[in-house]
């Protein structure tokens, strides 16, 4: 247990259309559930950041997602999705949020604790808003967050679910 | 008709190098004839966008062209720019746009060193699994690139794609304190880059003899960033803005980058750490030039790109203490940018991006936008010179099982560190109409 609070890490770019949702999920996230929780805004994960944790402190990371349908929200523990990662990737401008999740994995020595909540993107155009598809996503997008965040507390309290 | 005996090794997609590329190697009867370094990543036209804007909008626009060297882009157009227009900027704005290239050289440099190129000499597909066993190392590697990020997060707002410069100076220049801040992690880095100098002379490297031709930007009293004469190892001393009368580029069949040669010369030419050290290492810092002498691995520098990782470790070395001492001297300009006024012409400039030479060329209106561009990025400019050292050494590995031979050509190109994204943005678009 490590009385923590639970850290938000919002991934993505601004100004590029639906890589923006990160962004839009953590301000719409209610003021109770804000004012208990950490949140980074960090654009890449960074594997700094992550293993900057105290120990055992829970994190729900948020970021767009290619790969399943626009507006489709997809929740993985942090855990699996670093089972997702190629052992060789194959272009590093930087680690991807998988490979970043990974190699703390390893450099810890024990899986990280939390949550990966992703939205499937359509666009990310410079400039652009939200597209249609994600932005009908967020209320479901903000709930998933949500209750990814009190399901991590109310792990750390040590209550059974 | 011979009877010849062809062998086909085809690496369709190179790991742990930026962006994507893939390798065509072909022998005949024993003998490496040809080797490609296919470049597929699509073209993304850069040249094209830019024209028609101001001067700080493309120095936006061209920080876009890559995420790991955003500064190197910057810098070779704001000072293009500025030669054209006859602006003389303040000392202390010359000296943070030092710091802003020794952060991305910090970060690039460091994540070559310890993501992309140690695990080939540790033995490890990647940086993940050499992490387990290596973990003080991956955690030093994490630690340098953080802190190169955090300078360009500190004077260009951003730690990736930064967007404060303009021509004439910066958007907002930091305070002392705020620079002030960076300094322990500075101290602290500058012990964890004389570790990484040497860690990587401790790696056993394949033997490797091949005098290369290097080319750089040489300063008369500083280390090379922004300013400089073009040199060559072979005698080649010209201003910065003739690139286009010692060098040319040509496109290759089967490749999204052009080449480029020295005119009148035979054979490649080869930019970056290795050239940098070899060319101008007797102005790098104190404690950096200390540590290439402890290392002994000068004279392998010049001949064996493998020891480029030694270069790099010494560059990371030169660009912190460098920082340290920018961090120190800097008192904040009268203003953050110096006034403009553009006019019609043309200018070229080059500054060393962490892989080498980033040479740029505009041409602009009245007004001061842009109605030519020419990029060249060192990795295009590198081609030739890692397709001679493959066909050059290849043959020495063709005993090998194909995995074992795909791993060692592959370790010689990331020797290169190419950043093939770089790379794809300025392919001369040709319609042919029949």
């Amino acid at each position: 247990m490590s009385c923590a609070p639970v850290t938000v890490f919002a991934c993505g770019e601004r100004e590029r259309g639906d890589d923006a949702v990160a962004y839009a999920i953590v301000d719409a996230l209610p003021p109770g559930l804000r004012g208990r929780i950490a949140v980074v805004r960090d654009g890449m994960l960074d594997a700094g950041s992550l293993m900057a944790l105290p120990e055992g402190a829970p994190a729900v990371v948020v970021d767009a997602v290619a790969g399943v349908a626009p507006g489709e929200v997809v929740v993985l523990p942090l855990a699996d999705l670093a089972g997702l990662a190629r052992s060789s990737p194959r272009s590093t401008h930087w680690m991807s949020i998988d490979a970043t999740v990974a190699l703390v994995q390893t450099l810890l020595g024990e899986p990280v604790e939390g949550t990966f909540v992703g939205v499937g993107l359509r666009d990310c155009d410079f400039g652009a808003p939200l597209s249609p598809e994600v932005a009908a996503a967020l209320p479901a997008a903000v709930a998933a967050v949500a209750a990814a965040v009190e399901a991590l507390e109310a792990a750390d309290r040590g209550v059974a679910r | 008709m011979t009877d010849t005996a062809v062998r086909r090794i085809a690496v369709h997609e190179l790991t742990r190098v930026e962006g994507e590329g893939s390798l065509t190697l072909e022998v005949r009867d024993g003998q490496v004839t040809t080797a490609r370094l296919g470049i597929f990543e699509a073209p993304r036209y850069f040249e094209k966008i830019v024209v028609g804007r101001t001067p700080d909008e493309v120095i936006d626009i061209v920080a876009r062209i890559c995420g790991i060297c955003p500064v190197a882009y910057q810098m070779s157009a704001v000072h293009a720019f500025e030669a054209l227009f006859g602006v003389r900027i303040d000392p202390m704005v010359r000296l943070l746009r030092r710091l802003l290239y020794a952060g991305e050289w910090i970060e690039s440099l460091g994540l070559h060193v310890y993501m992309l190129h140690a695990p080939d000499f540790l033995g490890y597909e990647s940086a993940i699994a050499m992490a387990a066993e290596h973990r003080e190392a991956v955690v030093r590697g994490l630690a340098l690139k953080k802190v190169g990020n955090e300078i360009l997060r500190v004077l260009g707002g951003r730690a990736i794609h930064p967007v404060s410069v303009r021509v004439g100076g910066f958007s907002r220049v930091p305070t002392r304190r705020e620079l002030q801040a960076l300094r322990p992690q500075l101290e602290h880095a500058l012990e964890q880059a004389k570790a990484t100098v040497r860690w990587v002379t401790g790696f056993a490297m394949p033997h490797l003899d091949r005098p290369m031709r290097f080319v750089a930007l040489s300063h008369p009293r500083e280390y090379p960033y922004n300013e400089g004469r073009l040199v060559s190892s072979d005698g080649l001393d010209v201003p910065v803005e003739h690139w286009n009368e010692a060098f040319e580029e040509f496109q290759v069949e089967g490749t999204n980058a052009l080449h480029a040669r020295l005119i009148g010369a035979d054979g490649p030419y080869l930019l970056g750490p290795a050239a940098r050290v070899t060319l101008c290492g007797d102005r790098l810092h104190p404690v950096a030039r200390s540590l290439l002498a402890e290392t002994g691995m000068a004279g392998a520098i010049r001949t064996n790109i493998y020891a480029s990782i030694v270069a790099r470790a010494v560059e990371l070395v030169h660009a912190t203490a460098e920082a340290i001492e920018i961090v120190d001297a800097y008192r904040p300009p009268a203003r953050p940018a110096e006034p403009w006024t553009p006019r019609a012409g043309s200018s070229a400039w080059a500054t060393e991006a962490p892989r080498g030479l980033c040479f740029h060329r505009y041409g602009c209106d009245e007004a001061g936008r842009i109605t030519a561009c020419q990029i060249v990025p060192p990795t295009s400019q590198n081609q030739a010179a890692i397709e001679a050292d493959l066909v050059a050494t290849a043959g020495s590995l063709l005993d090998l099982p194909d995995a074992e031979m795909t791993r060692r050509l592959e370790q010689m190109i990331r020797s290169y560190d190419p950043c093939i994204s770089c790379a794809t943005h300025f392919l001369d678009l040709t319609v042919l109409r029949r």
